[in-house]
């Protein structure tokens, strides 16, 4: 892995990040306050992996990850939901391949790290 | 809700070699299960208002997700020619995984002896029936 891609909501924002530079110091975290400044920037550069918050998506978070999947095939995507995010949808991600880690909040730093080192290794 | 009768014990499931599946990393896995619902059997037992035992159902939900995402990449990885159907239970469970969380964050539901009663029954099943199914694939592709 070289880029990683970074959206999530304020709150977790400080804890991924260190989470991150825990697990490997080799690559570059981009950051994004938003789904839409993240989806222009997936437009113009290639990223192999993105963590990214459902909530920070207006939409439905299946077409966003089909849209993004679309620009960025090889992409890996580990997705962090609400615990109370629709079932059904959820569901259909998970049965689509459209992610390779999925974490509900509130998480602890062990499961991230096992998604990162697992990912990683892809 | 617990009835006096049914009252958890310290712990209410413990590992035991017979649960291997013969390949390590999942048993690493199924013991962290394991000590996770033990970890919710404490809690349901000295949370007042649930918050505790929602973040432990949580951090099981999370690990157990975690273990279906390693399971199914090793059975693509060695075309594992029962995964149609294992993933198809974890599918089913994760369904229902999330439906708990549903009612433990949104009706604030007091989740806790059913959650235990459905995991246990859904560790001992899936563990010592479906993933034992795979043991002797992968012990044949030399994964150990």
């Amino acid at each position: 892995m070289n880029t990683i891609s970074l959206c999530v909501h304020e709150d977790i924002m400080p804890s991924v990040k260190w989470l991150l530079t825990e697990f490997d110091s080799a690559f570059t975290i981009t950051s994004f306050r938003s789904f839409d400044s993240l989806e222009k920037a997936f437009k113009t550069k290639e990223w192999d992996l993105l963590i990214l918050d459902s909530t920070t998506s207006q939409e439905s978070i299946k077409d966003s990850l089909a849209r993004i999947k679309d620009q960025n095939p090889n992409l890996k995507i580990i997705l962090i939901i609400p615990p109370m995010a629709n079932k059904e949808e959820v569901i259909e991600i998970i049965q689509g391949k459209m992610v390779q880690g999925l974490v509900i909040k509130p998480f602890t730093g062990e499961v991230m790290s096992k998604y990162l080192e697992k990912v990683g290794k892809q | 809700m617990n009835s006096p009768d049914n009252e958890p014990s310290a712990s209410v499931i413990t590992w035991q070699d017979e649960m291997s599946v013969g390949v390590s990393e999942f048993d690493t896995h199924h013991k962290r299960i394991i000590a996770l619902i033990n970890k919710l059997q404490s809690s349901v037992a000295r949370d007042d208002d649930g918050s505790i035992t929602r973040d432990v159902l949580t951090e099981v939900s999370n690990y157990t997700l975690y273990h279906f995402f390693a399971e199914e990449d090793l059975m693509d990885k060695y075309g594992y020619p029962g995964a149609e159907a294992h993933k198809k239970e974890h599918l089913e469970l994760t369904s229902k995984t999330l439906q708990l969380m549903n009612d433990a964050f949104r009706n604030r539901i007091n989740i806790g002896g059913a959650v235990l009663d459905f995991l246990i029954r859904w560790l001992k099943q899936h563990i010592m029936i479906t993933d034992k199914q795979y043991s002797a694939f992968f012990t044949g592709k030399g994964v150990s």
